[in-house]
């Protein structure tokens, strides 16, 4: 039986605790102002400067305005002092994006199109330039899944466009690229421990040092996390604990990293392993069973080579592979009265082995790179059935294929003021054949403050293994014909810097993504994909400030407006909020002994896929940082979503739930000592 | 990473939803600004720290002091020492602050900010900003021939042809000087500076 959900909400009304905040922040705000004086480093010796600890590492915000797309840039500094917790809060953060999360993963949206259900496959995620995006679901792992500890970020580059024109399939809606601290950095021994709210506890040990030129970078982490008891309305009755779903948002996870380097040469080892439980008792399993959990663990190495030949040519290869286990236990009501249990075993195992080389040359005006790449899917294994008694559903092993790119990307500085990046990549796959994906950007600098660009690019999404062969018994099936989704982008930016700290970025863009590939239910009552005709159009504009002085007084306000059409239904999709507003401020105290690192986010209104409406919500987090003992140890103490605000993410299909509820306030404590 | 063959029957109500806050979370609003406090003031005075711009002020108004230019490169004895900043400015009023009224050798500090190399003639130093790296080939060639002292801030720059180079190691602002490059445009880097620098060997 099917009931439509009523969820209805009344406009909020507006809150004292939001005028005391402002207030507090215009109050700290001028007291900060007041405070910077000007210091006379003149005097100190070379050595004194040497060993001076600068706490605000560069951001280059101007490079960012040589990039020829909208770029935002979050430094390991930054991710300190907002007291992010995960790769999905630092997201959180970044203009036009909408994170959701359904207690088991967390959604990327970009510029309004957010599909859950397609596991942020049109999102890339990049660890050290390496693909992360495993090959089964080409999931990017967002949340406490992602395979790194925060503190080994030295920054993570979030460019909002297509870039297929580089890295071929998933550089879709954005690329992520997470930098990670090298031994020149983390110098010397890094303990880390964190407890938080919900009996969460997050250690981390670290090494970095030098030998005989090696350079090398170790790292092991732990988290768990107990979760919370969660209630749940749909499930409130008798027999299903009255829709509380105890001891099953339980979290944790295990990290390694190994990071050797030598010359020009470079192996990076990671290891994380990640298990969740489920509490929304999704799919028909038995609610509030604390069995049904999900587990995924990454295991990637590579090698990488760069080397520069004489003053005009820079050579980079690297090779690497990936491999990710996933195992999914839920756990079934009996078929039968008196019998046991179902439990049903739903797993991948992706192997992947690619490769890139890539060659850049400076001449004239031109700024040339070159390079291709291949990925040679080694397994992408898929399988389902009920453990006891024995019911295979799924069995899917296809063999071995490669892909092969080729691509190209000239900077063309046509004169001083004036400069073309055009990009170009071919994409060939075994089953579609290939693709070609340009891009093109005009960038005209007029005068040292001012930068107008135009851009336009494309972008494409091969269909996933989870998509071509995730159904029926035996090796494997023919991939039914499906194409790869394409999208286009087209957009305008101007930047404006204010005066020595301010700058002011306005962009307008269209974005059309076609050939989308969706799941239906077909005749049995089975799921299946086909590559739809309709896809989604998206028109918008972003707008952003950003600020940064001496005395460590940064910020960033940014809101984004975007109208996104299903191009099939000619409606508003679901999970995509129109107004998107962010701000971020770090504010220095107590003459830079402390940090103040404050946040505010607010999420429009949106669509739950049964066309209810998920209200609009405002999150505020606020972390305190102390740099304290000799700079050796830092101590930071945080709240998220500081006015307890009540508040909910559409759900992906699967879930009973038409929304989800998400945390509440809660605390983090962090000691990290550095020695 | 959870597609199920069958999808599950749907069932949906609506009834309010309640959250409160846990006695762990209610102990956790207290201790911390007790914490806090008690850290504060036992905290022990220390030095204040400084941005990465102060510092790198800093070291360029020791390089002025700690390099030898040819007597040709200044126009007269008490012209000005010229440092300049090729594309946007990342030091804001610290660069200025610092050598306000100060002199080296008898010329007297100016900071100017230059859009490209066509307006570098006459500058000492030259610092260039990170978004300039890429046309670095374009920036020596230019300055080939003039004593120049160019220092940036990116990878690579000193095995470029640069001749310092900023970089950050621990949190600490270090430096690298390439001699040969140094050598080439005429000038004598005094030991000291070399003593606590990293050198790039080309």
């Amino acid at each position: 039986m099917l009931i439509r959900a009523h969820v209805t909400k009344h406009p909020p009304r507006p809150s004292p605790y939001r005028v005391v905040v402002i207030w507090v922040l215009l109050v700290y705000a001028a007291a900060a102002f007041a405070q910077q004086e000007s210091k006379d480093l003149s005097q100190a010796s070379l050595e004194e400067l040497a060993n001076i600890q600068v706490y605000s590492a560069s951001k280059h915000l101007q490079s960012v305005s040589e990039a020829p797309s909208s770029v935002t840039i979050i430094t390991a500094d930054e991710i300190q002092k907002y007291g992010y917790r995960t790769l999905a809060d630092i997201l959180r953060s970044v203009p036009g994006f909408d994170i959701t999360y359904d207690r088991q993963y967390s959604y990327a949206g970009v510029r309004g199109i957010n599909r859950p259900e397609d596991f942020n496959s049109r999102v890339l995620l990049l660890i050290d330039g390496r693909r992360t995006n495993e090959n089964v679901y080409e999931q990017a792992m967002l949340g406490t899944e992602f395979p790194l500890d925060l503190d080994l970020i030295d920054r993570v580059e979030v460019v909002r466009g297509p870039s297929s024109s580089l890295y071929g399939t998933s550089a879709f809606l954005a690329v992520i690229n997470v930098i990670t601290r090298k031994s020149q950095q983390l110098r010397g021994w890094e303990l880390a421990f964190d407890p938080a709210s919900f009996a969460t506890y997050n250690g981390r040990v670290s090494y970095g040092g030098s030998y005989q030129g090696v350079d090398m970078l170790l790292s092991g982490g732990f988290y768990d996390s107990q979760g919370q008891s969660l209630f749940y309305p749909e499930f409130d009755s008798p027999a299903t604990d009255y829709g509380i779903a105890r001891n099953c948002d339980y979290d944790s996870y295990q990290h390694f990293l190994a990071t050797v380097s030598w010359r020009g040469f470079s192996v990076q080892g990671l290891y994380s392993d990640r298990n969740k439980g489920i509490p929304t008792g999704g799919w028909g399993t038995l609610f509030n069973d604390p069995r049904t959990h999900t587990f995924d663990s990454e295991r990637d190495i590579g090698i990488s080579y760069e080397h520069s030949l004489g003053e005009q040519w820079d050579l980079a290869a690297r090779t690497y592979i990936n491999r990710h286990v996933y195992d999914g236990m839920y756990v079934y009501g009996p078929a039968a009265p008196g019998e046991s249990d179902v439990l049903n075993y739903d797993f991948a195992r992706g192997t992947r082995w690619s490769g890139e080389a890539k060659l850049h040359r400076v001449f004239q005006k031109h700024g040339l790179t070159f390079g291709t790449e291949f990925q040679d899917n080694l397994q992408q294994d898929e399988g389902n059935y009920n453990i006891s008694p024995f019911l295979p559903y799924i069995a899917s092993r296809p063999p071995s294929r490669t892909n092969y790119a080729v691509y190209a990307q000239d900077e063309f500085a046509i004169t001083h003021k004036l400069t073309l990046n055009a990009g170009v990549r071919y994409d060939h796959y075994f089953n579609f054949g290939g693709t070609t994906n340009p891009r093109i950007g005009l960038i005209y600098r007029p005068l040292a403050q001012t930068t107008f660009k135009l851009l336009y690019g494309t972008a494409f999404r091969a269909p996933t293994a989870y998509e071509m062969y995730y159904y029926g018994m035996g090796q494997f099936q023919a991939d039914l014909g499906l194409k790869p989704e394409t999208f286009k982008n087209y957009e305008a930016i101007v930047e404006q810097g204010l005066g020595q700290h301010f700058r002011l970025t306005g962009s307008v863009f269209r974005d059309q993504v076609a050939h989308l590939i969706t799941q239906v239910t077909n005749s049995s009552g089975f799921l299946e994909f086909e590559n739809n005709s309709g896809g989604e159009r998206a028109t918008g504009l972003e707008t952003e400030l950003d600020g940064r002085f001496a005395s460590g007084l940064d910020g960033r306000a940014s809101y984004s407006y975007t109208n996104v059409i299903d191009t099939t239904t000619g409606e508003r999709p679901p999970n995509s909020p129109q107004h998107l507003a962010k701000l971020n401020v770090i504010i220095p105290l107590l003459q830079q002994k402390l940090s103040a690192g404050l946040e505010a986010q607010y999420h429009g209104a949106s669509l739950t896929r049964q066309e209810n409406t998920v209200s609009g919500f405002q999150v505020f987090n606020g972390t305190l940082l102390m740099h304290t003992l000799g700079k050796h140890l830092d101590l930071s103490a945080s709240i998220y979503n500081f006015l307890n605000k009540k508040y909910f993410n559409a759900s992906p299909p699967g879930l009973t739930q038409d929304q989800i509820q998400q945390d509440g306030r809660s605390f983090r404590v962090k000691l990290s000592a550095r020695f | 990473m959870r597609g199920r063959a069958k999808s599950g029957p749907e069932e949906t109500s609506g009834s309010r939803l309640r959250r409160k806050l846990s006695k762990q979370d209610r102990c956790s609003v207290l201790a911390m600004p007790m914490m806090i406090c008690v850290l504060l003031a036992s905290a022990p005075a220390q030095d204040v720290p400084f941005s990465e711009y102060q510092v790198k002020a800093a070291y360029l108004y020791n390089f002025a002091k700690f390099v030898e230019w040819p007597p040709a490169s200044f126009a007269s004895a008490s012209a000005n020492f010229q440092m300049c900043i090729l594309g946007p400015d990342p030091f804001g009023d610290e660069l200025r602050n610092l050598t306000r009224d100060k002199a080296v050798n008898g010329h007297p500090f100016e900071v100017r900010n230059v859009a490209d190399t066509l307006q570098t003639k006459g500058c000492q130093i030259l610092f260039v900003a990170s978004s300039e790296h890429k046309h670095l080939k374009q920036i020596f060639d230019a300055l080939l021939g003039t004593s120049v002292l160019t220092v940036g801030e990116n990878e690579g720059f000193a095995a470029r042809g640069g001749i310092i180079n900023f970089f950050l190691q621990n949190g600490r602002v270090k430096f690298e000087v390439n001699p040969k490059a140094a050598e080439q445009s005429g000038l004598k880097i005094s030991s000291k500076l070399l003593s606590v620098a990293k050198i790039v060997a080309v």
